[in-house]
């Protein structure tokens, strides 16, 4: 109980400090004139459930401050999620919806109207994959179908959502027990990495950029440096930027960024029999840095707002490894 | 003790980054200084001085953008977007010193 209200002080105090603003920021106004000069968004459309979320709140109020109070209260959401899904599979569950409440890089999804895209996704994203993780054995088939109605919700946030066709079976595999549970588990999951993989190799050129000429090697390259960057602050969480200067890094970087992530594919593969539940964070983490090695969107690398699902396993990972399992 | 002491830091370094995020100003000067040899933190930090009517700041900044702008060797770096950038802006901010009668 004394835990609970200290973690709850602390999300207050980060509340507070991503309130105080009376300004727009990295191009929030664009955004919010967008909004008031829109007619009705359409809700089913690409993004459409966070479009509307925007395009409603605008027409309410277009106080920044107020903006990034909505996405703090979707931040708790989601913290709670995590929290749960941490708790179900064994681990202290406080430590992982802390994390994913607190953690430094969930301030410029927390300040950034955009952020709601990503708030929106991660939201049916965890709840998909909290289905999975709370349902009864029995009730499978019950379960899938509504995690697919929260996978569509999570698309409507952003296309990034379809990360959760892995993580959903992840999740079963992490949890389920009985050779035909795993089993399944396991065909689900090379079912949903083929699908993403394919889907994202098909669309991997979005938007037009008639002056910039890249290779898929050299754009999986510098998405790699991105996400080991972003590895590197989720443990050391130093030196955050909105605009990061990957040109001013030695090229020995850019050879060292794939160790990173292999690295953390093995650590994930060799802790999944004891630490079941840092496993499963590490798994979650490279699976969201799949698709973005493979679409190309090279006027934004990966950055720290679109890191807030990967967030989500890195939340996972601390719990398990600092707690350890719940012993009661 | 170990997590509580875990989140504790956690919120201490969040509650200082969220300063930054109060104004463009704190923004992009938060950015510039930690890429100093990036010119689109120097773009938008003109923009926020313009808007604070620190004329000649501004145009120091979009100055030093337009020269780091030629030292960029990023393969997704797109040179003349930028350069069109610092141009159009410079065309505002003269405008903002000198209205036209």
């Amino acid at each position: 109980m004394i835990r609970s209200v200290f973690i709850v002080g602390l999300w207050l105090a980060l509340v507070y400090a991503v309130c105080q603003t009376t300004q727009s920021t990295y191009e929030d106004h664009r955004q919010i004139q967008r909004a008031l000069d829109q007619q009705s968004p359409n809700l089913f459309g690409l993004r459409g459930l966070a479009t509307m979320s925007i395009w409603l709140q605008a027409h309410i109020s277009t106080s920044p401050a107020i903006f990034r109070a909505v996405n703090l209260g979707l931040g708790g959401l989601v913290s709670l999620l995590v929290g749960a899904i941490a708790w179900k599979m064994g681990a202290s569950g406080w430590l992982a919806g802390g994390a994913m409440a607190l953690h430094p890089l969930t301030v410029e999804t927390m300040a950034m109207i955009s952020g709601r895209r990503e708030l929106v996704a991660a939201l049916g994203v965890l709840a998909a994959v909290g289905v999975m993780v709370w349902s009864r054995q029995d009730a499978l088939f019950a379960a899938s179908l509504m995690a697919g109605l929260a996978l569509l919700m999570a698309l409507g946030g952003k296309e990034s959502a379809i990360v959760g066709l892995m993580l959903v079976p992840l999740a079963a595999l992490a949890t389920l027990r009985g050779d035909y549970g795993k089993q399944s588990a396991r065909i689900a999951l090379l079912a949903g990495v083929s699908l993403v993989v394919w889907a994202c190799w098909s669309h991997r050129l979005v938007g037009e950029f008639p002056n910039i000429q890249m290779s898929d090697i050299a754009w999986a390259q510098l998405q790699t440096l991105a996400a080991a960057r972003l590895i590197v602050l989720s443990i050391v969480p130093f030196h955050q930027t909105v605009d990061y200067d990957y040109n001013a890094l030695p090229q020995l970087f850019i050879v060292t960024a794939p160790v990173v992530l292999a690295l953390l594919v093995v650590y994930a593969v060799s802790l999944w029999r004891e630490h079941r539940v840092a496993a499963f964070g590490l798994a979650w983490v490279a699976i969201v840095i799949l698709p973005r090695l493979i679409v190309h969107t090279p006027t934004s690398y990966f950055n720290e707002h679109e890191w807030y699902l990967a967030l989500a396993g890195v939340a996972f990972a601390v719990d398990g490894l600092v707690m350890g399992p719940r012993t009661a | 003790m170990v997590g509580l002491a875990v989140l504790t830091v956690y919120v201490a370094l969040s509650v200082h980054y969220a300063t930054v995020w109060q104004s463009e100003l704190t923004l992009w000067t938060w950015a510039t200084a930690r890429a100093p040899l990036k010119p689109r933190p120097r773009i938008n930090l003109a923009l926020a001085l313009m808007e604070r009517r620190r004329f000649q700041e501004a145009a120091q900044q979009l100055d030093l953008a337009e020269a780091l702008s030629e030292q960029i060797a990023m393969p997704t770096y797109d040179k003349d977007s930028t350069i069109k950038s610092v141009r159009d802006n410079r065309a505002v901010l003269a405008r903002l010193i000198e209205p036209p009668r």
